[in-house]
Order: structure tokens, then C-alpha cells, then sequence
């Protein structure tokens, strides 16, 4: 039967300028052809909605699915710029999306779909003078999901907000299990394997690495569960947060890419000959047995057998990384190896950077972090070998901004090396060390900072180790920057953490009070929603005994409460109502009456007015019926403790005693 | 529609299936199988489900491979991945104690075990090392009163080679550790001094938990000789304790990282099951309880919440952190540490149990979210959480807090409002969340232990 429509299905037009090949040679790749060209996104559209919607036709149980996502991307800066290439496993799954997904809508834009002849590598860039697409360059008119032509810089600031707002650490690093288990306890990923798969599916894209490891999100092959519960539409995943690949030279390729069926039993390997394998008593019996891979069995066996003699040797590291590779979690088998390391004398700077190796694909294990911390303790490094560590630490969080073994190990590491004994050389960093972490950590909640990682020209004359993964603030060589890496964000709360230790906490710190409650009030100002700045800030006052109505000129105009004076809390000084709320922002914050609530009930119990009892029990009221309704129960609990305390303090007034101070 | 039909039957095929052979994709955590067991079978004991699963023989095998756990030096390991199949290879392994040694967390979730499965009370008597586990504990503790997972030194320092210096800075020495050590030290420190216990209201026992503390303070007289003795000390342990409470009113890992609502159960729990610091004093006279309250609260998401503008599917579960996403295990973790510190949930238990219904995966247990795959840890802590909130009646009834606070001595009428629960009836036995294991199960564990100790006594003073 004729086709009396034009079929769905049908390869449009378009077609590679760039690309030197035939027309049939073409013909008979797309015919074949795995991947699609999607056209006409909106520029805020991300990899997280356009995976939702592509894989509506993926197809799992024939072994298809989506193999990875490439955005397209502004040339220059690195940002979406209205096309992607969407990579499935099967020819079937493209085609289907051509028939299904073509010509519906996205983010309120009709995309369109082609088949392409595959992606090659410098095809995710933009190809307008502009960096952008061409075809935005001849549009004259205002396109309010793309852009136009001078409107570059409202669309970097719409898309500073866009991503603060979706800034959710999909990672969820759930502190790797905070179960009991002092290795780690599964959490949704551990049922998922084998990462390893992936080194082979890349191993034939060399070339494209040094871009991927910026550029890419490889969504089709993160298929472990954290990440398909962060592929919800309605939770946008930034660029930003990509892994960065090991880089070419690195062994993981190597070792991860032993597939089953090349795997050498150790049986057979010559230098293992002379070993007696020991076997496990009862694998499989008991509680929880495990179904062990062949592979792991294998390897533990000659790991019995190895402890069993206590044997130190290049073999031992060989086979404790076997295993670790494999089971990251495995507290004996690093153990092991710690030992026999040092007992070897081995150069514990060669292992560290096994370990940058791990730390990548592990973010999440215990043993990897702890590992790290057992050699750095013996390295003992000098300020500039801190330094890289510190830079280290910094880029392992730009993927996963709140991962909480990252942000544990950096602490210690501050903490460690600045509390040396003597005989150890003391304290190793300088006043100019903790400036420096304290931009860093400013920069981390600076919800308009950019850190980039490297320039391509510094990628290609990499001999310099220092210049190797240095974060580029902003403002330096404009020229050439890095493709942006990370991105501040006002509301990660461990790195406020970070500052509360920086500014407050450690040993030599100076505090200032007057900084850090100005510091939080001018975050809640750009972030009126954000529990941390309010945290910080009740934290701050408490830590340094200031009266919360100190702060409450500054907080009223977030109560949107319209005259100050019935409010019995304001202090001598009158209020000061300029720093008014972003009209935008729905008003009032319920930790702005929180805060209200609770400066009248400081003034009630200070014994100042007795009528602030009652206003503060009334603001509690309103926070349990209207605006923190599912912390209703809590807001009664606060209301019925201050009348009570109200009632105290009456009976007392009468008797002509003090006024009761209720609570400590 | 929200999900709201409890999937009782798919969530004990689940921990069956667990129980009989986990995929390969966990190897992982080979090291911790005893914990895995834990987790699958505190929940069948919840569900009611565990006699009827399994026949005696089965259970009793079951409890052969815990009792093999036990080591020489003390306390348990978490898996036989390091037992060879034959004996006489095990000789260096044995020889080699800081290989495979017991593991504290291990240690904790063995004995649970062994309580779940109903080992009989003779084993108990005849199996368990009590010595051993008080040298697990003590070797464990670090100077600084936190608690490594593994110990840091042998009980006995010989002049063998094997005295080598721990290996690494313990790094792992955080409150979930010290919460592990301080149940084992709750679990044989009443048994060992019964006549401080009040019978049948165990946990109330420890809402006044004074009596125990002067034993501690005891065997603790001085503080310098504990230290250079190598013995634990709940003083030292409680400062420990009391600094990793943060500017958000939660508890790190370690003093001074970022507060997190598992740590903060762990550090709360511990700091209750220690009790009080003196005779005159409340156990939680050492933190800042209302702020520890507001944190707790705050973790819960939904409405026009702390989190504001965030978008949320009705909510009513928890965050582990501000600006992190749902997790079912945080039901646990959050509204166990408020009943640990207030007796009472002071949170929408109605909207959790929603919630917590809501993730339930079709093929029974839970994944960290709904539509995310199941595994034991978030299974197991799902369901406890769903036992707390369905019995919160009958673990507190509307009587006021009276130790922990002092607040709402009168005037709480509204407060509990846990009558008009909206969520249909589930069926699970009650949790003791200070142990996290049944009601049932933690009774059982102490009539065993405090058999023990009587069997203990009765033959030192028949040699005597």
C-alpha cells in the first residue's frame, strides 16, 4: 500500500555540511542509524526532560534503551543552545521516536526530530558565528525559549536562575548507607552493576574524551537508580553535573574492561601457580548468601589463601586491586593492602593517584575516602602538596556538591594537618591557606559563580601538573576560558556547613558576628525560601548571644506584616523596612514568623512585655493552620509551651516574685 | 492516586527472597551479610511473618551461622567470607586477629539477630562471650570517647608481633559507631545489674535511666586510670557526643562536619542509652533539646514548607539534609530520634505513613524513593518507621513528656492527634526505637542476657 501521507519515519533533508561522504554512503548509514537529531529545543530544556521523553521509545526488553544523550552546545560558552543528539541502542528505538516523538511538544515548543548518520565528535557545538546555532542568527524576531540575537546576556541570567532553582543533588549521597554496617549498607545503586560496562562501551571514544569530560551527560549509561530517579522532567539536572571521565592514559579502562569472557582464572595465570586457592566455607549457606560472580570467587579464594600465609607482595597489590575494583566496600581487602604497601615500602604518591582514580567512580564508598586519608597521613605532604589535595577535593565536588564523605575528608583534612604535634612539623597551613579556602567556600554559595575547569589550550599543553584540574575563577583569562565545571549555589547547606567551620568553629578562628549575621540576611535576602541562610542565622545568634529581635528590622519585611508597631519585639531602634523582599516572592516566609514568633516570646520571658505571650502564641496559631500546615503538630507544641510558660509567669507577677525565666 | 493498601504479602516475599540469595550485584557487601539478615528479618518479625515463613530447623540453622561468627578476641564479624572451607587453612587467619576481626556494627545487629530468631536461652548461656563483647567495646574506644568500627589495638598487648599500631587514623570512629556500641553496652550493663531494671516497661526504665549511670560513674571512678587502662569511658564518650550537636541543632558524623538525620539518631540514642551524666540531671541535660526538636521537625517536606518554593508530590516524608531530596530511610531516622528525644512524635505521622505507602515498590520493599528498586536498608527502614507511626499509641499515650523536656506539662490538648489516623490499619507489632528491633524481640534479648549473667554469677560463686 502506498503511502498517501508522507511516513513519519522519514529522514528529513538536513544534512551534514561538515561531513565528506557520498549520498549513498549516507543513505545507507541512516538506514542503520541508531541516533537522532532533536531540533527546536528550548535553550533551558535539559538532558533530565529530553531522557524522560525519549525514552518513552526505548525499548528494554529487546536490549535497547537510551545509550547516551549529547546537548548541543554553544560554541563559546558552553551552554545549551537549542539541539541535542539522542543515542539509542537499537535502530528500532530511533525510528520509533521519528514515528512518535517528532513534531510533539517539549517546554511548549514543537522539536523535530531526524535520523542522523551518528554523531561524531566536535558536532555538539554550535556552528553560528555567534557560537549558537546558525539558524538563530538569521531569526530577527525575540524568541522568549531560545533567545535572540543580543539577548545574550538575558539569557545567561535566566539560565543562572533556571539552574539555581533546579540545583537538586540527584546524587543523593545518603551518607552511603548510615546503616549499620561500618562498611557501607546497600542503598538503591548497589543492586546495579557493573560500571564497568561502561569503560568498554567508551573505550572506542578516545578522541571525544577530553570534551566529554566536561561537556557530556551521559545519561543512557548511568542506568543505577539514584540516577533514574533524578530523570524526572520536573527536576532539571545541570551540565554541571557530569562526571568528569578518567582521562585516556588512565588503567581503569584496562582493568575494567576484562569482560567475563577474557577473564583469566587464576589458576591459569603462571605467577599464581604455586598458590593453593582457599575456599570459602559454606558460601552459600547461612543468612543472606551472596550469588557470587565466578570472577569474585575466584579472586577471594586466592585472597584466603594469601592471608592465610601472610604474604607481602606485588602479587597481593595486584590481586587487592583485582578485588577492590570490583567491590570497593571490602574493609579487609583494603586493609590488606594498606598493609603491604607499607610493609613493601612502596611509593604510597603512585597509589594516590590510583586512588584520584577511584575517587571518581566511588564517590560514594567509605574504604576509598578512608583509604585516601591513610595515605595522605603517611605521605605527609608539604604545603604545596596540600595544596593539589585540597584542589582535588575541590573538583570531586563540582559532580556532587553535598556528598558528605567529600566534605567529611576535606575537613579532616584542614583539621589533620593544622594540628600536627611539633616532632611531626606542626601546623602546616598559613593564614593565606585559610583565606583562600574561604573564597573557595564563598564562591560555593555564590549562586551566580561559575568554576570552570581547564581551557582546551591549557588541556593540550598539560605537561604542567599544576595547571592539571585548577579551578579558573570567572574573571582570569577571558580569552580561553574552561567549559564551567560547577556553579555556586546559595543553598548547599554542607557548604555553609563548611563556612560555619571556617568562620566560626575551627581552632584560630576570628569571628565576626556582626559579618556572619549580615552574611545570612543578605543570602535571605537573594534566597528568601532558603533553610539554610535562616539556619545560619538563628545558629549564629545563639552561638554568640545575641537577642533574635536584633535581627528582626531585617526580617519583618519577609513577614509581610504591614505595621511594624503592633509588633512588640522591635527594640529601641525603629525599623528599618529598605531592605524590602523581591516583589516575586510570596510573602510571608514562614521562617520569617518563625523568627517573629520567637523574638516575642525571647520579650515575653525577658519579662519585658507580658503581652507578647499572647502574640507570639497567635503567630504559632497561624503557622500550625496556614503556613507550615505539615508541621502543624510542632506549632501547636510551640504554642501550647509558651502559654504555659505565659500562665507561669501571671501567677508569679501576682505573687510579686520576678518574672520566671523558663527556659534555659 | 496515591498508593495506600499496605502490600504486606509483597513485602515478605521481598525479605524471603532476600533472605535466600542476593544477586551478585551486591557482592559488595559481602562483609556485611549479618546486617543484610538483620534487615530482612527484623521485618518479617514486625510483619509477624517469621514463624510462619520458616520451620524451626530452618531458624535454628540460621542461628548455628551467627553463633560462627563469634570471634576469639570478641564480639562478632559480619560475614564468613574470610572461613575457609577446611579447618586446618584457617590457622594464620586465626593467628591474624586484625584480619577479619569483630566488627562493632556487626556485633550490634548479631546479637539482634540471634534475639529475632529465638536462640535458645541455654545457647545464650553456653555460647555468648560477654567477656568478649565488654573487650570489643573496650578496644574499640578511642581516648577521644568515639568508637571505631574495628578495634584499634588487641585486648591484652603481648610482646608478639601482632601489636602493631592501628593502621590508619579512624576515620570510621563516628556516632554511628559509638550508637552501636552504646546498645551493646545498654544490652549487658542491665543485665548484668537487674535489680535496676523495671520490669515489663523496659524502655521507660531508660527514660529515667539514672541507675545505670551509677554504675557507669562506677566503674569509671577515675577518669585518668580508664584512660591509661584502655577501658571505654560513657563520660568521655558523652563530651564526644554532645560536640558533634551543630549550629543547625542536629548531630554530625564527627564534631564540626555538617548535622544529617541519621547521625542525629545515632548520636541521640546513644546519648539516652548512656543516661544521665549525674543522678540529678536529665539525660539530654547535655544538648540544646529544642534545637535538636526544630531541626528534626524541619526535615519533614511538604506544604508550604522550609523548603518553600520546591515543588512536592503532597510530601510528607523526610530529608536527611536541608535541600536534599526524600528518602524513605529518614522516616526512621528522623521520627526515631524524636520519640528517642521527646517520647512522643511531635511530626504529621498521618502524611509519613502516606508517603512511606506511596514509595512502596510494586514488587514489595522499598527503594530510597518511590519508582526507585528495593533493597534491604531501605525495605527494613520503612517498615520500622510505618510500625512507629502505626503504634504511636501504643508506645506513648497522650500523657505529657515528662522527662527529656518539661514542656506541655499542661495545655496539649491539641497536641496528639493521633486518634483520627487516616491511614487504614497495617499490622505491625511495635518497634522499640531505641534499639530498633520489636518490642517483643528486645524483651526476649534481655531475659536471655540477664540468664546469662546469673548462670554467670551462680558458677563464680560456686567455685569460690
Amino acid at each position: 500500500m502506498s503511502h498517501v501521507v508522507e511516513r513519519l519515519d522519514h529522514p528529513s533533508s538536513y544534512k551534514d555540511h561538515h561531513a565528506r561522504e557520498s549520498r549513498e554512503e549516507r543513505e545507507a548509514r541512516l538506514a542503520n542509524s541508531k541516533t537522532l537529531y532533536v531540533g527546536n529545543l528550548s535553550f533551558y530544556t535539559t538532558e533530565a526532560q529530553i531522557y524522560e521523553l525519549f525514552s518513552q521509545c526505548a525499548d528494554p526488553t529487546q536490549g535497547g534503551g537510551i545509550k547516551r544523550i549529547i546537548m548541543g552546545l554553544d560554541r563559546n560558552t558552553k551552554t545549551p543552545c537549542g539541539f541535542a543528539f539522542v543515542e539509542y541502542y537499537l535502530h528500532s528505538e530511533a525510528l520509533a521516536s521519528m514515528r512518535y516523538i517528532s513534531g510533539t511538544k517539549l517546554d511548549e515548543r514543537v522539536i523535530r526530530c531526524d535520523l542522523d548518520p551518528g554523531y561524531i565528535e566536535g558536532r555538539q557545538f554550535g556552528r553560528g558565528k555567534s557560537g549558537g546555532q546558525v539558524r538563530d542568527e538569521y531569526r530577527e524576531e525575540y524568541d522568549g525559549g531560545r533567545g535572540g540575537w543580543g539577548h545574550d546576556v538575558l539569557r545567561r541570567q535566566n539560565q543562572a536562575e533556571k539552574r539555581l532553582q533546579g540545583h537538586y543533588d540527584t546524587y543523593a549521597s545518603e551518607v552511603g548507607g548510615l546503616g549499620m554496617a561500618g562498611a557501607d549498607v546497600p542503598t538503591g545503586e548497589g543492586y546495579e552493576r557493573d560500571n564497568r560496562k561502561r569503560g568498554r562501551e567508551e573505550d572506542d571514544e578516545d578522541d571525544d574524551r577530553i570534551h566529554n569530560k566536561f561537556t557530556f551527560l551521559k545519561l543512557g549509561i548511568q542506568n543505577n537508580s539514584a540516577s533514574d530517579s533524578s530523570l524526572k522532567a520536573d527536576r532539571p539536572v545541570s551540565n554541571s553535573r557530569s562526571i568528569p571521565e578518567a582521562p585516556p592514559e588512565s588503567k581503569i579502562f584496562n582493568i575494567a574492561s576484562m569482560s567475563d569472557e577474557s577473564y583469566i582464572p587464576y589458576g591459569e595465570r603462571p605467577e599464581w601457580r604455586d598458590v593453593e586457592p582457599v575456599l570459602q566455607k559454606d558460601a552459600q549457606d547461612g543468612l543472606v548468601p551472596i550469588a557470587y560472580s565466578a570472577e569474585y570467587a575466584d579472586a577471594m579464594n586466592y585472597f584466603r589463601a594469601i592471608v592465610s600465609k601472610n604474604e607481602r607482595s606485588d602479587r597481593v597489590l595486584d590481586l587487592t586491586e583485582h578485588i577492590i575494583r570490583r567491590n570497593p566496600a571490602h574493609y579487609t581487602v583494603w586493609q590488606y593492602r594498606m598493609e603491604t604497601l607499607l610493609q613493601l615500602h612502596k611509593d604510597l604518591q603512585t597509589e594516590l593517584e590510583l586512588m584520584n582514580e577511584f575517587a571518581e567512580e566511588n564517590l560514594k564508598s567509605y574504604q576509598v575516602w578512608h583509604h585516601r586519608l591513610t595515605l595522605i597521613t603517611h605521605l605527609q605532604p608539604d604545603l604545596q602538596g596540600l595544596r593539589r589535595e585540597i584542589d582535588f577535593i575541590h573538583n570531586s565536588l563540582m559532580p556532587d556538591t553535598k556528598n558528605y564523605h567529600t566534605w567529611a575528608y576535606l575537613n579532616w583534612l584542614y583539621s589533620h594537618f593544622s594540628n600536627l604535634p611539633e616532632s611531626q612539623g606542626g601546623n602546616r597551613f598559613t593564614e593565606e591557606s585559610w583565606a583562600e579556602e574561604i573564597t573557595w567556600c564563598n564562591n560555593m554559595l555564590d549562586s551566580d559563580f561559575k568554576f570552570r575547569g581547564p581551557s582546551a589550550a591549557a588541556l593540550i599543553d598539560e605537561a604542567s601538573p599544576e595547571g592539571q584540574g585548577k579551578i579558573v575563577p570567572l574573571d582570569e583569562n577571558t580569552e580561553e576560558e574552561g567549559p564551567i565545571i560547577g556553579r555556586g549555589d546559595g543553598r548547599n547547606n554542607s557548604a555553609w556547613s563548611w563556612r560555619w567551620h571556617l568562620m566560626i568553629a575551627r581552632n584560630g578562628a576570628k569571628p565576626d558576628p556582626v559579618v556572619e549575621l549580615e552574611y545570612a540576611l543578605s543570602q535571605i535576602r537573594a534566597i528568601p525560601h532558603n533553610a539554610s541562610a535562616w539556619n545560619y542565622l538563628r545558629g549564629a545568634h545563639k552561638h554568640f548571644k545575641i537577642p533574635l529581635s536584633q535581627s528582626l528590622p531585617a526580617i519583618l519585611p519577609f513577614t509581610s506584616i504591614p505595621v511594624p508597631s503592633l509588633v512588640s519585639a522591635i527594640p529601641h531602634n525603629p525599623p528599618q523596612l529598605t531592605t524590602a523582599a523581591n516583589p516575586d516572592t510570596p510573602l510571608p516566609i514562614p521562617f520569617a514568623l518563625e523568627w517573629l514568633a520567637d523574638c516575642e516570646s525571647e520579650q515575653a520571658v525577658a519579662g519585658a512585655n507580658s503581652s507578647s505571650y499572647e502574640r507570639a502564641a497567635g503567630i504559632y496559631q497561624e503557622l500550625a493552620e496556614r503556613w507550615d500546615v505539615m508541621r502543624k503538630t510542632y506549632w501547636r507544641y510551640r504554642q501550647s509551651d509558651i502559654l504555659r510558660q505565659g500562665s507561669a509567669a501571671g501567677v508569679e507577677a501576682v505573687n510579686g516574685n520576678q518574672p520566671a525565666v523558663a527556659s534555659a | 492516586m496515591p498508593q495506600l493498601t499496605f502490600k504486606r504479602n509483597a513485602h515478605i516475599s521481598f525479605f524471603k527472597r532476600c533472605l535466600t540469595m542476593l544477586p551478585s550485584a551486591v557482592e559488595g557487601y559481602d562483609g556485611n551479610r549479618i546486617t543484610m539478615a538483620y534487615f530482612c528479618l527484623s521485618a518479617l518479625d514486625l510483619l509477624e511473618a517469621l514463624e510462619t515463613s520458616y520451620t524451626a530447623e530452618k531458624r535454628q540453622e540460621w542461628v548455628r551461622w551467627v553463633w560462627a561468627l563469634q570471634k576469639t578476641e570478641g564480639g562478632f564479624s559480619g560475614s564468613t567470607f574470610m572461613t575457609p572451607a577446611h579447618s586446618h587453612e584457617s590457622e594464620h587467619t586465626q593467628k591474624n586477629p586484625l584480619m577479619n576481626p569483630g566488627h562493632l556494627p556487626s556485633t550490634y545487629t548479631s546479637l539482634l539477630v540471634l534475639g529475632i530468631l529465638r536462640a535458645p536461652v541455654e545457647e545464650w548461656i553456653n555460647k555468648l562471650d560477654v567477656d568478649g563483647l565488654e573487650r570489643l567495646l573496650d578496644t574499640c574506644s578511642d581516648s577521644n570517647g568515639s568508637f571505631s568500627p574495628i578495634p584499634l589495638r588487641l585486648p591484652e598487648p603481648t610482646a608478639s608481633t601482632a601489636t602493631t599500631p592501628p593502621y590508619s587514623p579512624p576515620f570510621q570512629s563516628d556516632a554511628r559507631m559509638a550508637y552501636c556500641a552504646a546498645v551493646i553496652d545498654d544490652m549487658i550493663t542491665h543485665a548484668k545489674y537487674p535489680e535496676f531494671n523495671t520490669p515489663g516497661t523496659a524502655d521507660q526504665g531508660r527514660t529515667t535511666a539514672s541507675p545505670k549511670e551509677i554504675v557507669a560513674l562506677d566503674s569509671d571512678v577515675s577518669e585518668s586510670a580508664a584512660r591509661s587502662s584502655g577501658r571505654r569511658s560513657t563520660k568521655r564518650t558523652r563530651q564526644w557526643l554532645t560536640a558533634c550537636q551543630t549550629w543547625e541543632g542536629g548531630f554530625g558524623q564527627h564534631p564540626g562536619l555538617e548535622a544529617q538525620g541519621g547521625t542525629t539518631y545515632c548520636a541521640i540514642a546513644s546519648l539516652r542509652l548512656m543516661g544521665s551524666p549525674a543522678p540529678t540531671e536529665k539525660w539530654s541535660s547535655c544538648i540544646d533539646v529544642d534545637a535538636a526538636t526544630r531541626y528534626l521537625v524541619s526535615r519533614q517536606l511538604g506544604g508550604l514548607s522550609s523548603e518553600g518554593d520546591e515543588e512536592t508530590d503532597g510530601g510528607g516524608g523526610f530529608q536527611g539534609r536541608p535541600g536534599k531530596l526524600e528518602d524513605v530511610c529518614y522516616s526512621f531516622w528522623c521520627g526515631g530520634a524524636m520519640r528517642v528525644l521527646l517520647d512522643k512524635a511531635i511530626f504529621d505521622t498521618d502524611a509519613n505513613s502516606r508517603a512511606l505507602l506511596d514509595a512502596q515498590s510494586p514488587i514489595g520493599g522499598f527503594g530510597k524513593a518511590k519508582g526507585d528498586r528495593p533493597d534491604p536498608y531501605h525495605a527494613y527502614l520503612a517498615i520500622a518507621a510505618l510500625a512507629m507511626d502505626e503504634n504511636e499509641d501504643a508506645c506513648d499515650p497522650s500523657e505529657p513528656a515528662v522527662e527529656g523536656h518539661g514542656h506541655l506539662s499542661g495545655a496539649n490538648e491539641n497536641t496528639v492527634e493521633t486518634s483520627r489516623r487516616s491511614v487504614p490499619k497495617i499490622g505491625l507489632k511495635a518497634l522499640d526505637p531505641l534499639w530498633n528491633v520489636s518490642m517483643e524481640t528486645r524483651s526476649y534479648i534481655e531475659e536471655c542476657l540477664q540468664a546469662v549473667f546469673q548462670h554467670k554469677y551462680a558458677v563464680s560463686r560456686g567455685t569460690a
